[in-house]
């Protein structure tokens, strides 16, 4: 990472964009979000990505309370993995990565507890959108037995308003 | 969905049949309503094309879930997944059709567990990589 100067409007170029008060965010945590995997919820999932494995129709609509769902399940609480607020990022914000770690099954049920925090920030002078920065947020998601069934880092690229721009 | 495919019968440089898709505006919303990501670029034409955007584009975690299924179709619910990293190169629009693709990398073993790594896109109507990934499934 670059070393941080503090300057961001009418900067050169080449000048970090990373702020003493970017550095200092990047580590901390936010409050945990408490959501439950309702079957309703799964259900619209699936609908809305035109679901055709019978194994999976069968265990959303099955009689088992607790049928292990697919791991795409967790998009469904993806408005809890909120981003956390770091000072000074300029601009738009887009997706540049995604990286999902399933480390245990999810069930519909499952109370999951996810625990935001700020993973790293980068930044990127002469890329497709420009010198802009990267932000890696994290989620931790644990379920009720307090087992982490996944880890999932997005990375945000921010840049200028008005720039052009090439990813989701 | 294909039959279930068992690790022994997996290539290293298979190549999984590509399959189209088309992300129409209504699943885009409905995926949104699921997922409750009302994020503007992603059903707003004013505020995409603020961005420079040609429209609403599909969300990054639609395109992710796209690319879970293809790869579950295409093992027949064999295997758990354990990973998937994909990068967002380029917008997809509602209602164009994309064509999304993999190939198998790798099979190992490690510490007792049978492994698969995947390459995987999405490309756009002209052909283009519209995402780029890696995946890799647990066999028992």
């Amino acid at each position: 990472m670059s070393e941080p100067t503090g300057a961001r409007d009418g900067q050169a170029a080449d000048e970090s964009l990373i702020t003493p008060a970017m550095q200092a965010a990047i580590g901390s945590e936010g409050e945990p979000v408490r959501v439950e995997i309702s079957r309703e919820i799964v259900r619209r999932m699936a609908e809305a990505l035109d679901e055709d494995d019978p194994a999976i129709l069968a265990a959303i609509d099955g009689d088992d309370p607790h049928p292990v769902v697919p791991s795409y399940a967790l998009i469904c609480i993806l408005s809890h993995m909120s981003e956390m607020r770091v000072p000074d990022v300029p601009g738009h914000g887009l997706m540049a990565a995604d990286d999902w770690t399933y480390l245990n099954p999810v069930r519909v049920g499952d109370r999951i507890t996810v625990r935001p925090r700020v993973a790293d920030i980068q930044e990127r002078i002469g890329g497709r959108v420009g010198h802009s920065l990267f932000v890696r947020h994290e989620w931790i998601c644990e379920n009720q037995a307090g087992v982490e069934i996944a880890r999932v880092r997005r990375t945000i690229a921010h840049y200028p308003e008005r720039d052009p721009a090439g990813s989701a | 969905m294909n039959a279930p495919r068992t690790y022994a019968e997996i290539r290293e440089g298979e190549e999984l049949p590509p399959q189209e898709r088309l992300p129409t505006h209504r699943k885009v919303l409905m995926f949104i309503g699921a997922s409750w990501q009302w994020v503007p670029q992603f059903h707003e034409q004013a505020t995409a094309e603020r961005m420079g955007l040609e429209g609403p584009i599909v969300p990054g975690p639609a395109r992710m879930a796209f690319l879970e299924q293809f790869l579950r179709r295409w093992l027949g619910g064999a295997g758990t997944l354990k990973r998937i990293h994909i990068t967002h190169r380029r917008p997809d629009y509602h209602d164009r059709p994309i064509t999304i693709g993999g190939m198998v990398t790798r099979k190992y073993e490690e510490e007792g567990g049978k492994l698969v790594d995947f390459e995987l896109w999405i490309e756009n109507q002209a052909g283009l990589p519209s995402v780029r990934g890696n995946a890799t499934v647990a066999f028992d």
